[in-house]
């Protein structure tokens, strides 16, 4: 998939290669970090700076690893660092604004899919975010996440029958009203 | 007959069983019309896939500023200044050496040492900038 790039980084065209990857990894890189951090905001800075980073150690890049595996790490990396900053600053300052989504207010209304994702563990929240981003693929989510696959099933088979028992439960409360 | 942890055993229902390889929903379908927790399950898993899959699929990134070039070498402003400095150190002791009371003798001396180290900078500087 990506023989394209490393021709151009034995080439030395380096600008070329960041170009390629650029264009074919940046969703998967913003996903990632959306996954990860849950806000747009950040999950952009996060991306903006795996990009950066991608960018100035492409021309290193180890032939014996996958370059796919490379990127995804980096952003994962680049997104765990926003979110290790974002909980630093929000022990510090108990801005409600700033707290990890996991603490976030729970979900108003039945409908607020997202509210009720937000009271999910971290890790069932990024796989069920990602595995709707790429398209329902496991192999992706499991690549990208750097889970092994039977771990990505188990994760959404047990997040989503939460979130189902949570949104089921709010609609029988509604029918009994 | 299917119970209800049976049901639940069911990873997605109905809707998800084309990418588990569920078998088929006729168990489920019976159960889900005795038992109305599990129905209830089932509408809100369904419910819940159209949402989540209207909200992030294909979501692609913002617009993400892209790094154009390779980092420009070192600037050659703090070079320059430092010329600038040592060239005013070199002509002012120059200066003042042709206006002290040894300036009668050493005028001469004091101008050749001036242009000499304005030829040395002029020839140094720039190899030595081009050069790092
Ligand atoms: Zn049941």
């Amino acid at each position: 998939m990506d023989e394209d790039v490393i021709r151009c980084l034995d080439a030395r065209r380096t600008q070329e290669a960041f170009e390629l990857v650029a264009s074919r990894y940046r969703d998967r890189i913003y996903r990632i970090a959306l996954a990860v951090l849950a806000d747009e905001g950040l999950a952009e800075d996060a991306a903006q700076e795996a990009l950066l980073r991608i960018w100035k150690s492409l021309s290193g890049f180890k032939r014996n690893a996958e370059l796919r595996t490379w990127i995804y790490s980096i952003s994962r990396n680049c997104a765990l660092m926003v979110l290790a900053s974002r909980k630093a600053r929000a022990a510090g300052e108990l801005d409600e604004d700033l707290l990890p989504a996991k603490f976030a207010a729970p979900a108003r209304a039945s409908h607020d899919v997202d509210g009720m994702l937000n009271t999910l563990r971290p890790q069932y929240q990024q796989v069920v975010r990602l595995f709707y981003m790429q398209e329902k693929s496991y192999e992706e989510v499991a690549e990208m996440l750097d889970l092994p696959m039977g771990t990505v099933k188990t994760v959404l088979h047990r997040a989503r029958l939460e979130l189902a028992t949570m949104a089921a439960g709010r609609l029988m409360q509604k029918g009994t009203r | 007959m299917m119970d209800c942890a049976e049901f639940k055993e069911q990873p997605g229902c109905a809707e998800f069983k084309e990418q588990l390889g569920c078998g088929g929903t006729g168990p489920l379908d019976a159960h889900a019309s005795s038992c109305p927790g599990c129905a209830a399950l089932a509408a809100a898993f369904a419910e819940l896939d159209a949402a989540l899959t209207a909200q992030y699929s294909g979501l692609s990134a913002p617009p993400l500023r892209m790094p154009r070039a390779l980092p420009a070498g070192p600037s050659m402003l703090p070079a320059a200044l430092d010329w600038i400095a040592w060239s005013g150190v070199t002509a002012c002791c120059a200066v003042l050496l042709i206006f002290s009371p040894l300036g009668t003798v050493l005028s001469a001396w004091a101008w050749m040492i001036l242009l000499l180290c304005v030829a040395v900078a002029c020839v140094f500087w720039p190899a030595k900038t081009l050069q790092s």
